[in-house]
């Protein structure tokens, strides 16, 4: 699934994430983060978004994530409440 | 107890609001320019942080020094980034003095340039480093000594043309960059048609969109409400500053300007550039108006002429494409009938 209207979820406070999502011209997932705790946990964000976006069933998007420390958990919720609000 | 901070978005329709939102700002230095929303942070009816916008540009970031320690800025800048959202601004720029970089790079925003005393940050899928590299891969411009001209072309003249044709000899490789921004009377496609269209016969010269990063909104808002006062050595310091900085990386030595005879801030604009680009291995070439039997050819005679439609003295001022294209599109001399306006 294409997303194809932009979203956005989450809010720029401590421990949370804000994410924007757009529609990808080049038709793939594209994931660009910034992180407050890029160099310890980079690969760990990246595969939870990874993930919640498969799960989610969605094949190209281009995904933007301010990292504000957010668990895992805040993470899926964040992206997740973006793809519905797009659809 | 912590006290929670709600961040409202203000009427500034109501001039009770800004008058409040002026004297807060007033206590900052800021003055309040052009704006198209603000968000603040009020306690006991008064302001205490406040953060405004125009268009995708965020600038007038403020916070009463007794309240700040309370994340008020990411507040306000969260309420504003989704609003600007909402209007379909993915891209957006933040306008800062530079002691308050940090704040703003811990929340997201990445350094385009600062001068001495401000900084623009960005937040966006394409950011500035990407943009250069996009333009540099397309068009290999390391193989070339390039030029660069920076036009708005509303529409492209003779003036124009003789500009491009002269720039074009004295480098291997021209770089035409249209003002991307769209308040002028014609489009930004029409404009950018036009000067493709006029050029065409040139085959040294590349026409390209100006980006954000080119007198836009962000870099120069001055440009296009012709303001001379507000922030002017400011704004003009920081899009030159990009300018050398970034568009240097394009191989580009030499940039050409018309000289400004009739317009006092474009000729400011000039003496900034003629300042500040050598230093980044930037020459500053002016080169002289073309001159028809009337007198010197501008932009703003040729839309007054298309208003009385003078079809005989236009000729003398654009060239055959951009007059068959203005001939041929009825609706626009419709259109600059009601048109009032510097622009």
């Amino acid at each position: 699934m294409d997303i194809n209207k932009p979203s956005q979820a989450g809010t720029l406070e401590s421990n949370d994430v804000y994410v924007q999502l757009l529609p990808n011209p080049n038709g793939n997932i594209e994931i660009k983060l910034k992180s407050i705790v890029y160099k310890q946990f980079k690969d760990q964000i990246l595969q939870v978004a990874n993930q919640t976006l498969k799960d989610l069933q969605i094949t190209s998007c281009v995904l933007i994530m301010d990292d504000q420390g957010a668990l895992d958990h805040t993470i899926k919720a964040r992206i997740e409440s973006a793809v519905k609000r797009s659809l | 107890m912590t006290q929670i901070y709600f961040p409202v978005l203000l009427d500034i329709t109501n001039p009770e609001n800004t008058i409040q939102l002026r004297d807060f700002l007033e206590r900052f230095d800021l003055s309040l320019d052009t704006i198209d929303a603000a968000i603040v942070i009020k306690e006991d009816h008064q302001i205490v942080a406040s953060c405004c916008k125009l268009k995708n540009v965020f600038k007038m970031i403020a916070v009463d020094p007794e309240y700040q320690h309370n994340n008020l800025v990411s507040l306000m800048l969260n309420e504003i980034t989704y609003l600007a959202f909402e209007q379909g601004y993915v891209h957006t720029f933040i306008f800062t003095p530079l002691v308050s970089v940090p704040i703003f790079t811990s929340l997201g925003y990445s350094m385009v340039v600062a001068t001495h005393e401000v900084a623009l940050l960005e937040k966006g899928p394409i950011l500035i480093d990407e943009t250069i590299q996009t333009i540099d891969h397309k068009y290999q411009c390391n193989k070339t000594q390039n030029g660069a001209i920076i036009i708005n072309g509303n529409p492209f003249s003779l003036g124009h043309l003789h500009l491009i044709e002269t720039a074009s000899r004295q480098c291997e490789r021209l770089f035409v960059f249209v003002v991307e921004e769209d308040v002028s009377f014609f489009t930004f496609e029409q404009r950018f048609f036009l000067i493709q269209e006029g050029v065409k016969h040139l085959d040294n010269v590349v026409v390209l969109p100006s980006t954000f990063y080119i007198i836009s909104q962000a870099t120069f808002p001055n440009y296009f409400v012709r303001d001379k006062e507000h922030g002017f050595d400011m704004y003009a310091t920081l899009d030159v500053t990009l300018f050398g900085t970034w568009f240097s990386k394009l191989n580009i030595t030499k940039r050409f300007v018309g000289e400004e005879p009739l317009d006092e801030m474009t000729d400011a604009y000039n003496m900034t550039m003629a300042q500040l680009l050598p230093s980044y291995g930037i020459e500053l070439i002016i080169i002289e108006r073309k001159h028809n039997r009337y007198g010197v050819i501008s932009a703003s005679i040729i839309r007054s002429l298309l208003k009385a439609q003078d079809w005989k003295t236009l000729k003398h001022y654009v060239p055959d494409t951009t007059y068959n294209y203005l001939k041929d599109n009825p609706q626009i001399i419709e259109k600059i009938q009601t048109h009032h306006g510097k622009h």
